[in-house]
């Protein structure tokens, strides 16, 4: 059953450049998450995949974001919800997972007050049963010692630690969907793994759909159902996990593919990079965004944007927005092709 | 939290016996002899020996300095020589009216100038925050003597609804003729501190308000009122403290200029006709107090932002 469903999502902001065009950060977006799936958004900085999250919650800065487009979630069309009703969306609707954990939580106050909150004061809870509630949230999410950890201040904690405190939060008003941004950028890569299987283990149990965004394909590898690339505010190939990974169809997420380094593969002397920028959101190139950079670029890649269009003889549900492209057949080594 | 205060309370002592030093120092270098002045150029030259001794000026400035020390921990500010009492019994029938009149108009500056500066900061680049930046502009340049003049001349002197001067009228004394005669002097107080309250307030929260865990907050259903209340404004304020501090300090000092065109019977009056009417212990009283009362003020913005800021304890 689908939950949260987005349909044409765009995101402009205006008055950021003399000329006065609107600068797209999120070009015409949709997607879907059901109960207790989850979904990897991945892309490089600025690709938009934060914007979309922030457009969906209604968090952008409230001046000059113009948001167009649909989000169905609950039976409800958020982007036509009053700011109090979409207030009671955020935190108990859908849940937030920030990116940097060292910065997310308030010095000022201590874990407790933070944690508890919201549920004192809009969801009917007594002092003592939201001290319960949050003790049994820092149970959950693996943190020792949590009646004590309620009365610390965010400085007293590690970065592995302040992040399951967040965690711990965002799901502590019972979500139906919960956004993880980037949650293991300011990890070690030793808590990075253990805080995804605790997110992973939380969808499972609490039959959450996650939305998982990071830039790193290695995360999202193990803990999701589906991955939607982004470029250049666009989704330019969604396909479910394992397809995405053997028969990847995009020049981008091939070229993303490629860069990640691999114990199965031979050494290679430098691991190959994407030549070039990401464009400029104030001044996309026409027609295919990627074009530029792309090694695969014909003259016709110029002419429109291409839709983003299901791959005939490929696994359901697997699309792509490059008309040039052919599933790489299973087992060949797709990087050969480039060298 | 308790530790810490009893630390910062004793770090107040060194400072309050430079203040000491400071005011004898400048009873010293003041130019000019008490002895004369107290007895008008007419004296003979044996009448103002006699006075010296008999106020103990023959004696060496470091001898005079410990006497003067000796007298203060028991109270005695030594005795005015205008208004002919002790300087303590002159300045503590004036230090209330003082302090009720800069207590009120600090108290005014900080509440309004947050709320205005937070107000602004809510939507920064809006009308609201152009006239906010308009206001600061205009408050603080205006002198307060001038401001506090074109008060009167407007709501006293055309409106008629505002006392002018003093602080009650002549038969009069309760507590509702006592604040009439505070709008204006509070006014004119008040503005300038309130405008640079507002202005720090304004780009401390402006700080504040983008940061990650303010989205936290809102991300978890948290309305816009907690989270200016909750969130944004502690970490926002301990810099707004500090400036509110330093304002309180000036206010006491600024006071002086206001009082004398309210004819405000405070510390402040008492000062300016010390200065003219030469009368040294009175003036060195007077600062005295100030000074201690802007120590004193700066202590509590320590505590005040230890209370706010949990990491500051530790340091």
């Amino acid at each position: 059953m689908t939950v949260l469903e987005v349909e044409h999502l765009r995101v402009a902001h205006r008055g950021h450049n003399q000329a006065g065009t609107p600068l797209e950060t999120v070009r015409d977006v949709s997607f879907s998450v059901a109960a207790g799936e989850s979904l990897g958004v991945v892309g490089e900085s600025g690709c938009g995949k934060s914007q979309t999250m922030l457009a969906v919650l209604r968090m952008l800065a409230p001046t000059g974001a113009e948001i167009t487009g649909r989000v169905h979630f609950d039976g409800k069309d958020l982007t036509a919800l009053t700011p109090r009703q979409m207030r009671a969306v955020r935190g108990s609707g859908i849940g937030l997972v920030s990116q940097d954990a060292l910065s997310a939580l308030n010095p000022a106050m201590t874990i407790g007050a933070q944690m508890a909150e919201p549920l004192i004061h809009y969801d009917g809870f007594s002092r003592r049963d939201a001290a319960a509630r949050c003790a049994e949230l820092l149970d959950l999410v693996g943190l020792p010692g949590a009646r004590e950890r309620l009365r610390s201040h965010p400085h007293e904690l590690s970065g592995g630690m302040r992040q399951r405190v967040l965690i711990a939060m965002a799901i502590s008003r019972e979500p139906q969907v919960l956004i993880a941004d980037e949650p293991t950028t300011a990890l070690d890569v030793t808590i990075q793994s253990q805080v995804l299987q605790l997110i992973d283990r939380l969808r499972k149990d609490l039959r959450m759909a996650l939305i998982l965004i990071t830039h790193d394909l290695g995360v999202v590898a193990g803990v999701t159902d589906r991955i939607a690339v982004m470029y250049a505010g666009r989704i330019v190939e969604t396909a479910p996990t394992t397809a995405l990974f053997d028969h990847p169809a995009h020049p981008y997420t091939r070229a993303l593919m490629d860069s990640i380094p691999r114990m199965d593969r031979p050494r290679v002397e430098y691991l190959p990079a994407i030549p070039g920028f990401p464009p400029d959101p104030a001044a996309p190139p026409p027609g295919c965004a990627f074009r530029p950079r792309c090694p695969a670029a014909r003259a016709e890649c110029e002419d429109s944007v291409p839709g983003l269009l299901p791959l005939t003889s490929a696994v359901p549900g697997h699309a792509v927005r490059c008309p040039f492209t052919a599933p790489v057949p299973a087992g060949a080594d797709h990087r050969g092709e480039r060298s | 939290m308790l530790t810490f205060t009893l630390r910062r309370a004793l770090h107040m002592l060194p400072v309050i016996l430079g203040v000491t030093i400071a005011t004898f120092g400048l009873g010293q270098i003041i130019p000019g002899d008490q002895a004369s002045a107290l007895l008008g150029p007419t004296s003979s030259e044996e009448d103002r020996q006699a006075l010296r001794e008999d106020l103990g000026l023959d004696e060496p400035a470091l001898s005079r300095y410990f006497t003067y020390l000796g007298n203060l921990l028991s109270g005695d500010l030594g005795r005015s020589l205008s208004f002919g009492r002790p300087v303590s019994e002159v300045l503590s029938d004036r230090l209330l009216n003082t302090l009720l009149l800069s207590g009120t108009a600090i108290a005014v500056a900080a509440v309004a100038g947050v709320a205005i500066g937070t107000w602004a900061a809510q939507k920064p680049g809006s009308a609201r925050d152009r006239g906010l930046t308009i206001g600061v502009l205009f408050f603080n340049s205006v002198p307060s003597f001038w401001f506090g003049l074109v008060l009167i001349v407007v709501f006293s002197l055309q409106l008629r609804i505002l006392p002018a001067t003093g602080m009650t009228s002549i038969g009069g004394g309760g507590a509702l003729d006592i604040a009439a005669h505070m709008v204006l002097p509070v006014i004119t107080l008040a503005a300038w501190s309130l405008a640079v309250i507002a202005r720090m307030t304004r780009s401390s929260v402006l700080e504040v308000i983008g940061n990650d865990y303010v989205r936290t907050a809102r991300s978890r259903g948290v309305g816009e009122f907690r989270v200016i209340v909750r969130h944004v404004l502690p970490n926002a304020l301990p810099s707004v403290i500090t400036v509110i501090g330093l304002q309180a300090g000036f206010l006491l000092s600024g006071a002086v200029l206001t009082e004398t065109v309210f004819s405000w019977p405070g510390i402040g009056l008492a000062l300016h006709q010390a200065i003219s009417a030469r009368d040294i212990p009175l003036v060195q009283g007077g600062i005295l107090v100030i000074a201690i009362a802007f120590v004193l003020i700066n202590f509590l913005v320590d505590v005040i932002q230890a209370y706010f800021n949990p990491k500051i304890k530790l340091a």
